[in-house]
């Protein structure tokens, strides 16, 4: 693998010195990498995305919070154009989807939920396919599939199908695949989950190393203090709509939390239940 | 768009590769399986080029376009009435990548080539015997090849309709019955009168002008005026708008629904106790009668069945499709036969094949997230399986229950003895279905997708292990008919069934045993089976 290509994951620290988003090289005066306006999107009657107005900068690592069943997943299915929007309106790189849906899928880099990769190919094998899907010609499909396999560590067992790869494994090639067309957005819907401490820093910096040189990350995850650590920008949604967004500072504001830490902002925003008193053989 | 094909096709290539060796005996099964039904539509193929030449041209003219259209029933109802539709794109999987609509439409166009091969090859000897007649001059009858990519639009616009159809709650129920009533029409036709008498209406039909079955064929008889062309043309055109209509529809499909992925309608208000329903009903009643855990998984498998729509659906079929399509062979023209006397027998047995894939010989596969569970909760193997054999008896005695009270209502054959006889003998039946069953569930478990196939058929090996069942209970349940020829008497017949009956148990319950410890045993490899299967083309869906 080329540097030009992927971050050096060793000696770099984890956050390096990032200038503001949205401010930096060609992309500053680009349109924002994500804007979604009045978004809805209703299962059965019931919104599950019901308004969700964000703007995501270029060049910004921006984290998707919410608890369960709050709408992130549904949110990143309608930027790939798996789910329709009932109303609203989705503009990636300035372009609409799902109108130019094939120009944005171009420009995507996406770690999906788990059940979006071919179980019955190797990890070689689902790597060359993405790479293709990409337009990419086969031998650079070929030699990048190796380096990144070599890179995330997945080179081992060459003949170990996906279907057969730990879930963290799975994370981890999902990871490769979406690098390997050198996208400008990634999409990760938990990318993090299952990954190993070893695994999860390599990711963290690459995709740092991405943020750096003016391409954009859409991450949502459950874990507060690598959302805090990470992201120039973030935004809490529960029950589809936004409760609050920018940076950590703001939330703070928002939230009217003086220094709490991101989980206090989430927990405050989100609300906390107390266990009720009379389950107290808990 | 070429690249994307190839290599969507290059990754399909490699998922068989990655897949067949690890199923080699039950590959090869399948392909000898596939060698002789398809050798059977080559003979027929053979046939009809040796026949067609001697056929007189003013007869070709008026039974040739009845074939084309019987050819087009063939290619388009035969794969929905069996639920088959071949292979097709995994386009939840592929839509996130940047391919062209048009691209994804070319590819899943071929593939319809995989849901009726049936229908090229008659079509080839079709092809051959216009060559060789002898009123018929020059390559005219190659045009016939032009109803190929007609046939294989209208399977896609088809396909694409039924899908649609089928994701709508409720409808699905309803067009499956709908789906029932065209299935027995083949057997209605064939075993009654009904079929002559349709006879002058189908051929005229066949060979109303306009018709793309009639057109083509004209077209293929040479010389072709200006309006056979036209009409050939326009019906080309015509499936193709609709082919590409209903596969836009599918393009923008919410893969999302019903993933886990959006708020779900609250069954109650916060806090207030959710009224059960049918479903919930149904599943404690059993549970009322055992104690847990037996109790707790037959409630869990009962509920989850039922509230699965395509276990509704193939249980459904197995209490209607096998009453409905036995009727007219038991009781049609020839009256009293084997197979009306033995109706119950022949009913459930088929009724139990349908859904023998997700009670019997893969209990595992349908519900593969719970085998988890069962694995770290602290309940033994054993009462797992046996909690799913219950579950099995459960819904078979119910389709039994459906299949005796039809029985009833048709009043001519119904005699108790041959009830009883019938009930005995789906009983047995049953128990070595179960004892192969749990077997192949254990040895050869397969991932199936409830929410992404129809209908799926069993493994290579668990139809070789099906096969070997059929031979196995064949031979009590001869014993028994041998035992009634040579006494003219029911109650020998039926104390033969008994005695089957209690053999049957005793071969289930020895078998038990050594299956449980291979479950015990092999956790690990069940568990990894179970998480294997998605591909870039669904196999069958």
């Amino acid at each position: 693998m080329s540097d030009e290509t992927l971050a050096g994951p060793a000696e770099e620290p984890l956050v390096p010195n990032r200038e503001e988003p949205g401010s930096r090289g060609a992309f500053a005066n680009a349109a924002p990498a994500i804007e979604l306006h009045e978004l809805r999107k209703a299962y059965n009657g019931v919104y599950a995305v019901d308004g969700l107005t964000i703007s995501v900068p270029r060049g910004c690592f921006f984290g998707f919070l919410g608890p369960n069943g709050a709408g992130k997943t549904t949110t990143i299915r309608m930027l790939v154009g798996l789910a329709q929007p009932a109303s609203g309106s989705i503009r990636v790189a300035g372009l609409a989807m799902p109108e130019k849906a094939y120009e944005v899928r171009k420009q995507i880099g996406l770690v999906p939920d788990d059940t979006l990769l071919f179980d019955h190919l190797t990890g070689a094998e689902y790597l060359q396919f993405v790479a293709r899907m990409y337009g990419l010609a086969r031998p650079v499909a070929k030699e990048r599939a190796r380096e990144l396999l070599a890179l995330f560590e997945l080179d081992g067992e060459a003949r170990k199908l996906v279907g057969e790869y730990s879930k963290g494994m799975r994370k981890r090639v999902a990871m490769a695949a979406a690098l390997i067309h050198q996208p400008k957005l990634f999409l990760m819907d938990e990318p993090f989950e299952g990954v190993d401490a070893v695994g999860a820093r390599l990711m963290k910096d690459i995709l740092l190393e991405q943020v750096r040189r003016g391409n954009t990350v859409f991450l949502t995850s459950h874990v507060l203090e690598v959302v805090e650590r990470l992201c120039d920008r973030m935004a809490i949604i529960n029950h589809g709509k936004v409760l609050v967004e920018g940076t950590l500072e703001e939330l703070r504001t928002q939230a009217q939390d003086g220094s709490g830490s991101l989980e206090e902002i989430f927990v405050r925003m989100v609300g906390a239940k107390p266990v009720p008193a009379h389950l107290e053989w808990l | 768009m070429g690249d994307q094909i190839r290599a969507i096709v290059w990754a399909q290539f490699r998922t068989i590769r990655n897949f067949l060796p690890r199923t080699s005996w039950g590959a090869m099964l399948l392909g000898l399986i596939s060698l002789v039904w398809y050798g059977l539509f080559g003979f027929a193929a053979f046939g009809l080029g040796k026949a067609l030449p001697m056929v007189p041209a003013d007869q070709l003219k008026l039974y040739f376009p009845a074939g084309m259209l019987g050819l087009l029933l063939f290619w388009q109802v035969f794969p929905v009435m069996t639920m088959s539709s071949g292979w097709s794109l995994e386009l939840n999987k592929l839509l996130v990548y940047p391919i062209h609509g048009r691209t994804l439409f070319t590819v899943e166009l071929i593939l319809r080539l995989t849901t009726s091969p049936e229908s090229l090859i008659v079509l080839a000897g079709g092809i051959w015997g216009l060559l060789a007649h002898p009123a018929l001059r020059g390559w005219w009858p190659l045009l016939l090849l032009l109803y190929i990519p007609f046939n294989l639009l209208v399977s896609l616009a088809v396909r694409e309709s039924m899908l649609k159809l089928f994701r709508r709650k409720r409808l699905r129920e309803v067009l499956m019955l709908l789906i029932v009533s065209v299935s027995v029409l083949p057997s209605l036709l064939t075993n009654t009168s009904l079929g002559e008498r349709l006879r002058p209406f189908y051929l005229y039909a066949a060979n109303g002008p306009g018709t793309p079955w009639h057109e083509f064929a004209m077209l293929a008889f040479g010389g072709p005026g200006m309006l056979a062309a036209g009409a050939a043309v326009f019906w080309l055109a015509f499936a193709w708008w609709l082919a590409r209509r209903q596969f836009a529809g599918s393009l923008v499909l919410d893969f999302s629904q019903g993933e886990g992925g959006g708020a779900e309608r609250p069954r109650s208000e916060p806090g207030k106790p959710v009224k059960p329903g049918l479903v919930e009903l149904l599943a404690v009643a059993p549970g009322r009668f055992l104690r847990d855990p037996y109790a707790a998984l037959i409630e869990k498998e009962v509920s989850s069945l039922l509230r699965t729509p395509r276990f509704r659906v193939i249980f459904g079929m197995a209490c209607l499709f096998s009453v409905i399509i036995f009727f007219p062979i038991a009781f049609g023209r020839q009256g009293v036969g084997f197979l009306a006397t033995n109706y119950v027998a022949f009913v459930n047995t088929y009724g139990m094949l349908i859904v023998g894939e997700v009670l019997i010989w893969n209990v595992f596969g349908f519900d593969r997230r719970a085998a988890q569970l069962y694995f770290v909760t602290p309940t033994a193997f054993k009462q797992v399986l046996l909690a799913k054999n219950a579950t099995a008896a459960l819904f078979v005695a119910l389709q039994t229950t459906v299949v005796v009270a039809a029985s009833f209502l048709m009043p001519r054959h119904a005699d108790p003895a041959a009830v009883a006889g019938g009930v005995l003998i789906s009983a047995v039946v049953f128990l070595f279905f179960l004892s192969a069953g749990n077997y192949s569930s254990i040895a050869f478990p397969r991932a199936v997708q409830p929410n992404q196939t129809m209908r799926r058929q069993a493994g290579g090996k668990t139809q070789l292990i099906l096969f070997g069942v059929y031979l196995l209970m064949a031979i009590p349940i001869g014993l028994a008919f041998l035992a009634r020829w040579a006494t003219g008497e029911d109650w020998v017949f039926l104390a033969a069934l008994a005695v089957d009956l209690f053999a049957a148990g005793c071969f289930y319950y020895v078998s038990l045993e050594p299956v449980m410890a291979k479950g015990e045993r092999e956790r690990e490899r069940i568990m990894d089976a179970l998480s294997k299967g998605a591909d870039p083309i669904g196999l069958g869906l």
